[in-house]
């Protein structure tokens, strides 16, 4: 394996290098972020700013009176008033735009009058006439021409401010309270969003759109550069003479084209980041912002979340367009084909502009529409953990999919040879499947996503409608049922990706003790992260677990204790822990095994206790060399937690958290561990 | 040595729209190449060369028939472990132009899975035998013809393949660069190395090969030494016994 991976990184340094010195590709990775972006807010920032800074505009407004109720040098006036603004501080005064206002002897033609607004001669041509006791004002002006209806806004606000006037004197003559008698309702809003909120929903707006475009064009050049372009010029078949398999060039390459992506999302979220900056300093020192006050650090945390899905979305895009790319014979074709693929992707892109798209759990599966409304949903605060883990998950699942297809087209000598329009089957035909092998990086890779995608789309609802039962079905049929029907299909030996090896009777009592010291270290963590970090326990979740203790408690147990400690050892220390434990040091294994036991349990509390759960249960795995003493050390913290759930006092729980009972948790666990592994030695003798 | 044993392969062509043919571009080739030994495969253009050095070095799946190779210990098995044996170059097998001649030999030399010491040792050796230390650290992109092909060849050097496959390695290369070639082809022969390699050029077959294999539309038209060849069919040198052999297979196939 260590071979393997040493050629392999061979591989991605070559496909690296040969990116990093193709110009056109640095090109695409620094210029757009660095340069392009910002110039663009630049620039629509500089055109609005000349826009709003037209202070020359003169509106011409002409009169023809024939009523007697209203003074056409009183709207001339107010007109005339409103266009000067007096600062309320230090009573300066600026005008805003001029009027210039005539009166006409004569009335003026509706065509005329269109034809003097055409010729700029003109905004707005009012006539003014007593109907009774009222006075009628018709305004004539062009809705198409910009200035006539800006001068059309003027006059309404003039003759409205008159109308006020008129209605304000006639109240006082009649002898009522004018204020009370014209506003009987007084209305005042208070905007409760805190600053960095609003400014978060106009980030959440462009920023997730910027950077996935950005990644997508980033991402483009080298996935075509490296599979239409490499066949171009004709080194693939030299490529191809290496004796390595398809499957190592083709994740050499498209981790190289992610990289680019990922390198180009990063600089676009620094130098986007220098560009608000800069906006946000200038408008305070214009005085704009006085009494907004933006604290961008609660931005870091969101950016830092966002960083994973950054990196998942590059790869998906680079493997997505490799399956395309690597059928085109040139650089050329291969554009082409891409154009399509473009524009859906960047369709979906574009769903963090519209606000009524909601992220749940059918949207996060859309490829790049989940991303793009996650980011959006992170910048706003209301990232949810439960999401994100779908979002990555179902967006590594589609990336390794299309790895598998690429590297069986890669092993096709039609890709090479022909025209690479013959059908590539994407999995194994059954009959040329080896009968008995043990589960791999690669399998682990493709069920577990596959596993957590399912579980998180149906076994929620599942969950949601059997209540208590719904737990070891959703369990069972999903975490248990589908795995082994695939290992069943592809020949596995069962008993082997499963570690269901015979283990002496003391090695289970080794895993109970196990399982008891575990969860006191586990209760302890879970306090101490509480005290330190402020992280609370998601309430909806201790609801839905009250409501499961309401029940029988053998019921409970059963069901809540027994379940996930045969069907998630299964998978997890079954599965995942089999698939890394010959390849990768036991260190990481353990490792990479509880980090993803912590993210199946969507909570970040529970990551870090669950996560340190999955690390001892692990452990026992790898010193017992069988999977029984573990599932009976899950079973017993999943039993302690139902019982203390329903019978433990306040008083109890608090106890348990003195530090004492850490320390004897964590004896416990060394002297099971020390008990397994001892009898596991034993019994290979 | 490597062996061929009734190799077929089979393509299918659109002959009209959507209509298609199979046809056999090797159709049932058996030949075998010893050690020490120069194998020169002749034969028009289409004959069905580039398939079969394709098939033998690994790169293609035959549809019947099979490859036997056996090197250094014995027999070898996988076409992964195949490839490990054999160094083949053709038009087809270009180089990395933003890499230059020795970062193009590291790469190579550490995906074999040799050792750096092992790799740099080699390179240097391979540099000074095909002569290449002006333009050895520019990059390919920038090299003459002869300098890339020669080049190609120390790329099939750098594992010490005991099977050479070329593909026509001296197609238009000027004569200094040929015959560099050439040497390098016969000194490989002295150390007991196995070449097999398709050419155009007669004179250059003649002079080199220790047997010659004719094909035509994918089967072997004959399979001897140039020298009994040219007895056999009473010429003065190779281009006639070619002319001769291929021109009576060709006249049949038309009255037929």
């Amino acid at each position: 394996m260590n071979n393997k991976l040493k050629i392999f990184k061979t591989l991605f340094l070559k496909e690296l290098r040969d990116v990093l010195r193709d110009k056109k590709a640095i090109m695409m990775m620094v210029l757009v972020p660095v340069v392009v972006y910002p110039l663009i807010v630049l620039g629509s920032l500089m055109v609005t700013n000349i826009l709003a800074d037209d202070k020359d505009t003169t509106y011409d407004i002409t009169v023809y009176n024939e009523s007697t109720g209203l003074d056409a040098r009183n709207l001339e006036n107010i007109l005339k008033e409103n266009a000067v603004e007096t600062n309320e501080e230090d009573g300066s005064k600026e005008q805003l735009y001029n009027v210039v206002f005539n009166v006409s002897d004569t009335k003026i033609s509706e065509d005329q009058c269109k034809d003097m607004i055409g010729d700029k001669n003109l905004d707005v041509y009012l006539e003014i006439a007593d109907n009774g006791e009222k006075v009628e004002v018709k305004a004539f002006y062009m809705e198409s021409v910009n200035e006539s209806s800006e001068a059309m806004d003027k006059v309404r606000r003039a003759v409205d401010d008159i109308s006020d006037g008129i209605v304000e004197e006639n109240v006082e003559k009649a002898g009522l309270d004018t204020d009370s008698f014209l506003n009987p309702i007084s209305f005042e809003k208070k905007g409760l969003s805190s600053s960095e909120q609003i400014a978060g929903q106009i980030l959440g707006m462009i920023l997730p759109m910027m950077i996935v475009l950005s990644i997508l064009i980033s991402v483009m050049h080298p996935s075509i550069d490296l599979t239409a372009g490499e066949k171009e010029r004709g080194t693939l078949e030299t490529l191809l003479m290496l004796p390595v398999s398809g499957k190592y060039i083709v994740m050499a390459k498209t981790l190289t084209a992610a990289l680019c992506g990922v390198v180009t999302a990063i600089l676009n979220i620094l130098s986007m980041s220098v560009v608000f900056g800069v906006m946000f300093e200038q408008l305070k020192a214009s005085g704009m912002m006085d009494g907004v006050n933006i604290d961008f650090s609660s931005f870091i945390s969101a950016m830092l979340l966002t960083f994973p899905v950054i990196i998942v979305t590059a790869l998906f895009m680079s493997a997505i367009f490799m399956c395309f790319t690597c059928f085109a014979k040139s650089y050329k074709e291969a554009n082409s084909y891409m154009s399509p693929v473009m524009m859906v992707l960047m369709f979906l892109a574009y769903g963090s502009m519209i606000p009524t798209v909601e992220l749940n759990q059918y949207v996060a599966v859309v490829p790049v529409l989940n991303v793009s409304i996650l980011l959006r949903d992170a910048l706003n605060f209301k990232l949810d953990y439960a999401i994100l883990l779908l979002v990555l998950c179902s967006m590594v699942l589609y990336s390794v999919l299309a790895i598998l297809f690429l590297s069986k087209a890669y092993n096709s000598e039609n890709l090479l040879f022909g025209d690479g329009k013959n059908a590539i089957s994407l999995f194994e035909k059954r009959s040329n499947i080896k009968k008995g092998m043990s589960v791999t990086i690669g399998d682990a890779c493709f069920i577990y996503p596959f596993v957590i995608l399912v579980y998180l789309l149906f076994g929620t609802l599942i969950q949601a409608k059997y209540e208590l039962v719904g737990l070891p079905i959703s369990q069972f049929l999903i975490l248990v049922g589908i795995p082994l029907a695939f290992f069943v299909y592809a020949k596995k030996d069962i008993k082997k990706v499963y570690s269901f090896n015979k283990c002496k009777p003391l090695s289970l009592v080794g895993g109970v003790i196990t399982g008891i010291g575990a969860f006191f270290v586990a209760a302890i963590l879970g306090d101490i992260i509480m005290k330190v970090t402020g992280i609370t326990v998601n309430e909806g979740l201790s609801d839905t677990l009250t409501g499961f203790f309401s029940h029988n408690v053998i019921a409970a147990v059963l069901c809540v204790a027994l379940t996930p400690a045969i069907a998630e050892e299964m998978l997890f220390r079954g599965i995942v822990f089999s698939a890394l434990k010959d390849k990768v040091k036991p260190v990481c294994s353990v490792l990479i095994v509880s980090v993803l036991f912590g993210l199946f349990h969507m909570d970040l509390l529970k990551f870090f206790t669950t996560g340190a759960l999955g690390a001892i249960l692990c452990l026992t795995v790898y010193f017992g060399g069988s999977i029984f003493p573990s599932m009976l050390a899950h079973f017993m913290v999943n039993s302690i937690s139902v019982i203390m759930a329903k019978y433990a006092t306040e008083q109890m729980i608090n106890t348990l958290n003195e530090p004492i009972f850490g320390i004897i948790g964590f004896g416990l666990v060394v002297i099971g561990l020390f008990i397994v592994k001892n009898s596991n030695k034993k019994s290979s003798f | 040595m490597i062996r061929a044993k009734n190799l077929v392969k089979t393509f299918t062509k659109t002959v009209q729209k959507n209509k298609k043919v199979e046809f056999n571009a090797v159709d049932g080739i058996s030949f075998e190449a010893e050690k020490g030994e120069i194998v020169g495969l002749l034969g028009p253009n289409g004959a069905g060369k580039t398939t079969l050095l394709r098939m033998l070095a690994g790169l293609m799946t035959p549809t019947g028939g099979e490859v036997s190779v056996t090197a250094g210990s014995g027999e070898i098995t996988g076409n992964e472990e195949l490839k490990r044996h054999i160094g083949y170059m053709s038009a087809n097998t270009k180089l990395y132009g933003r890499f230059s001649a020795r970062e193009i030999l590291k790469f190579y030399g550490q995906v074999y899975g040799m050792e750096d010491a092992d790799i740099d040792r080699r390179t240097d050796e391979i540099i000074k035998v095909l002569n290449m230390g002006k333009f050895a650290d520019n990059r390919i992109d920038r090299l003459s013809t002869g300098q890339v092909q020669r080049t190609s060849i120390s790329r099939c050097l750098i594992h010490d393949p005991e099977i050479y496959i070329f593909d026509e390695p001296t197609l238009g290369l000027d004569i200094l660069s040929s015959s560099a070639i050439i040497d390098f082809m016969l000194a490989e022969k002295e150390k007991g190395k196995t070449v097999i390699y398709s050419t155009h050029y007669m004179e250059e077959a003649e002079y080199l090969c220790d047997r010659i294999v004719m094909i035509h539309e994918g089967k072997v038209v004959c399979n001897d030494s140039p020298d009994n060849l040219k007895k056999e069919t009473g010429s003065q040198n190779l281009r006639e016994v070619f002319r001769k052999l291929i021109e009576n297979k060709m006249e049949s196939a038309a009255n037929e």
